[in-house]
């Protein structure tokens, strides 16, 4: 597969995309409101444990939504608000994943936790679920059948020319 | 999966598997030497012992399913 194939070669920010506001301007630019890894705990933790949120966070475990992926989606979110940088997100993520893990234990509901390569694939009945409401929307005309269309000269001669055409031709 | 989001994919992966395996072994309670001639530690080797941000990761892990396990209704 070549580079330009892979979809993560447009899932890039776009060169100089950085310089599109003033420095500073974002949230991620300007020192973290939880620099350390203890500090950025205290504010996830009872968030996530808290019963609001575990009732939706048990949903998309069910879903079959590994757990590191959804640790990766509330840290880089996180990131994006300045709550605290990358290395303490990548910091918190095993203790995110774990206590997601304990969470979903207690309440006897099935997780995925992302291990393997192939949990990255989506789950079979969630896109079975979209392709029938897809189906809803649009028709499909499988019946149709693509006729061998004959073969044509693209071909035509074009007449020499220049300086290098032979006299006879032009 | 993005190489940008691996990194945190591999540490839970790889401090979770540490976790198991710790499981898996008895637990072993220590006891630290005293006494007169105890050998007293040095502060290079104190600064050493300093959790180091993995360590204090795992043990964060530690007590969240020690915690989980005990406490079956923290939700």
């Amino acid at each position: 597969m070549s580079f330009r194939d892979s979809e993560e070669a447009f899932d890039a920010p776009i060169a100089g995309m950085s310089l599109t506001h003033e420095l500073g301007a974002r949230p991620w630019q300007s020192p973290p409101q939880y620099p350390t890894v203890e500090e950025a705990l205290d504010f996830y933790i009872p968030r996530l444990s808290s019963q609001q949120f575990a009732g939706r966070l048990l949903d998309i475990i069910e879903q079959g939504i590994p757990l590191t992926a959804l640790a990766e989606t509330i840290t880089l979110g996180g990131v994006m608000q300045g709550l605290h940088s990358i290395d303490v997100a990548v910091l918190i993520n095993p203790v995110l994943v774990e206590l997601m893990a304990g969470i979903a234990d207690n309440a006897d509901v099935k997780y995925k936790l992302g291990d393997t390569d192939g949990e990255g694939i989506p789950d079979k009945g969630i896109v079975a679920k979209a392709m029938k409401e897809v189906r809803g929307k649009f028709t499909f005309d499988e019946d149709r059948k693509e006729e061998p269309q004959p073969e044509t000269e693209s071909e035509t001669e074009t007449p020499a020319r220049g300086l290098m055409a032979r006299r006879g031709e032009a | 999966m993005s190489y940008v989001k691996e990194p945190a994919r591999l540490a839970t992966i790889n401090l979770r598997g540490i976790l198991d395996a710790e499981d898996k072994q008895p637990a072993m309670p220590e006891k630290p030497m005293s006494g007169l001639l105890a050998p007293r530690k040095s502060p290079m080797m104190e600064m050493d012992d300093q959790q180091n941000e993995t360590q204090r990761v795992l043990s964060y892990m530690r007590e969240i399913r020690k915690a989980m396990k005990v406490n079956k209704d923290v939700v």
